[in-house]
């Protein structure tokens, strides 16, 4: 299937990178999609840039998610991926940004847009990146008390016990494991 | 908010969920409101600062349906995880099945064939209509009209039976598959659709007659819960909660996918941002889901209905039973150590579905398992700005507000 890579958006991200040539790491194009890979410390100030650009405004921001690379890559463990559309033009943007272990942090994205507060609670709820700045960080889906972040590649994908263990006050994960080894995620099949 | 801000306060073990527990002064309640009450659809819940009636301040807590789905999508197949779908926004389940796919489908690379993607249409623009359906009558049982309930909702049993004859299954139909669909329409559909389609504009019109004029209708819907045009574009408010704002998007004409380049149909945009402007907006989509679907069964010719390439999707039943190497196509994939191995890179794919816009976001590492799954859910974005939309209006108002919304908590949660 021919996929066609969209010229605006391509010249946008190399806007991007004249304008911040040291943040700016690469640009990716996969399928019809063109992703950059930034410097999280910069993310803020270049997906505010990104939303201002003159000519090709990413002015909607659709989703803030992470990836755990543990187990794909040797780079730094967690991507940030930041998902952009223009709506006046329809394009998409997606812009990435590693982080890495013991302390991934980045800063929110709340001030440039309300939207943004959800999606960050539920990427540090599902993975432990703290966003700095955020009015309300804490946990958005899982309950409050639980220990370890879910979606990362080293949490099993049966869980700690917290199920039988409602009543009782959260224990440590070594403990939990200790009383109820289960398998990691992938061995389930 | 500025960058120097140490690490925000973690929440301890044992503290509440949310944000105040005391009121402020004398004036004001905290009002609890879910997660089980018969107008929080579903397992909602929202605590509530109010001065007499009026609603001052509003903090959702939500996850009280959330399964782990992105998790199960690390642990399960491409294939396996489609059946998940089905489970996300449960009044849609084809149009949740399809986006899916579709993301996976971008992921390989692979197109559908044509009479597939005439079909997906035909069950996304039902799913719609389902959603809508339930949207309709919850929203006005919530605000006292009881007949519209019964009316919508036996359109919905109708199109229940359509997707059960497809599938085989009413709500639960996991009906696509990667490249293309589970089977072929069987010889009841199509006579059944036509039926469903004689009689489904009757029903709009009844509803219309008994609403859109309505006095108390309008007393409790125009000019509440307004939410303009730039403050869905800050909170990330897609679909019809949109479009009633004045903007005009929708996915199907910006970025068009599967047939909707070639089918004629409009898309309806209201002005004021109320209430009332996103039903009229929904009942629009209602009649123009109808034309599109009559487009479809005029489009439809015979085909195949899947991908031809067997190694990626499984062959067709009479394949698999007739001859030798549909068997052993069927085989490899269904068990371990084949079936799709997209190459690696990532995908993030959008459909428009009834509540707006659902986007699959793949990260693929070369083996058959997604490495990352991600749903980019439109109902978790309409209730994070449900507060700011019941700001200043009444409880009375506020479920009307979220009737508007049709904030859905299997997809909210995953």
């Amino acid at each position: 299937m021919e996929y066609k890579i969209p010229e605006p958006v391509l010249r946008a991200a190399e806007r991007l990178k004249e304008r911040y040539p040291e943040s700016v790491q690469e640009i990716r194009t996969h399928r019809d999609e063109v992703t950059v890979e930034v410097d999280a410390t910069r993310v803020h100030t270049l997906i505010q840039s990104l939303r201002d650009d003159l000519e090709l405004p990413f002015d909607f921001l659709v989703d803030i998610t992470a990836v755990d690379y543990l187990d794909y890559d040797d780079g730094m463990r967690y991507g940030l991926k930041y998902h952009l559309l223009s709506m006046k033009h329809n394009l998409r943007i997606r812009v990435s940004a590693r982080v890495d272990d013991p302390e991934p942090r980045v800063r929110s994205l709340a001030d440039l847009w309300p939207g943004a507060n959800w999606l960050e609670r539920e990427v540090y709820d599902m993975f432990g990146i703290v966003f700095e700045g955020h009015p309300n960080l804490k946990r958005l889906l899982n309950p409050e008390y639980i220990q370890g972040y879910p979606l990362r590649r080293d949490y099993p994908t049966a869980g700690l016990g917290e199920r039988d263990i409602f009543d009782q006050p959260a224990l440590e994960p070594e403990e939990v494991l200790r009383k109820n080894p289960v398998p990691l995620s992938g061995e389930l099949n | 908010m500025s960058p120097e801000n140490s690490m925000p306060d973690l929440l301890l073990p044992g503290s509440s969920a949310v944000a105040f527990v005391e009121p402020i002064d004398d004036e004001q309640l905290i009002l609890n409101f879910g997660p089980q009450h018969p107008a929080m659809h579903g397992t909602l819940r929202v605590v509530l600062r109010v001065e007499g009636e009026k609603i001052v301040e509003g903090e959702p807590d939500i996850g009280f349906l959330h399964t782990g789905f992105e998790k199960l999508g690390e642990a399960w197949t491409y294939t396996q995880w489609i059946v998940t779908t089905d489970r996300m926004n449960y009044l849609s389940p084809v149009a949740n099945n399809l986006a899916y796919t579709m993301a996976v489908e971008k992921l390989l690379g692979m197109e559908v064939p044509e009479r597939a993607e005439w079909i997906r249409v035909i069950m996304a623009e039902l799913s719609r209509i389902a959603d809508h359906c339930v949207w309709l009558g919850t929203h006005a049982l919530d605000l006292g009209a009881f007949t519209v309930f019964l009316y919508a909702f036996q359109e919905r049993e109708k199109i229940y039976d359509l997707i059960e004859i497809a599938s085989g299954a009413r709500f639960t139909a996991s009906y696509t598959r990667i490249g293309g669909l589970r089977a072929d329409l069987p010889d009841e559909f199509l006579p059944a659709l036509k039926d469903f389609q004689d009689h489904f504009l009757a029903m709009v019109d009844d509803v219309e007659a008994l609403l859109n004029a309505n006095r108390i209708w309008m007393d409790r819907t125009q000019g509440i819960g307004v939410f303009n045009a730039e403050q869905c574009r800050l909170w990330g408010v897609t679909g019809p909660a949109a479009r009633g704002a004045g903007v005009d998007r929708d996915i199907r004409k910006a970025e068009p996918y599967l047939t909707y380049d070639r089918i004629d149909f409009e898309v309806p945009v209201g002005e004021h941002g109320d209430v009332y402007d996103r039903y009229l907006v929904r009942m629009e989509e209602l009649k123009q889901s109808h034309r599109i679907i009559d487009q479809c069964i005029r489009n439809l010719k015979p085909g195949p209905i899947r991908h031809p390439d067997a190694k990626y999707t499984l062959p067709e039943k009479k394949e698999v039973y007739g001859s030798i190497e549909g068997l052993i196509h069927h085989f490899k994939l269904i068990m371990e150590g084949h079936g799709p191995f997209p190459e690696r890179g990532e995908v993030y794919v959008a459909n428009e579905t009834a509540n707006g816009e659902l986007g699959f976001y793949l990260v693929s590492d070369g083996s058959q398992r997604p490495y990352r799954l991600r749903c980019r859910p439109p109902s978790l974005l309409h209730y994070q700005a449900f507060p700011q939309m019941a700001k200043g209006y009444t409880i009375g108002d506020s479920v009307g507000i979220l009737g508007s919304l049709n904030v859905i908590a299997g997809e909210l949660d995953r």
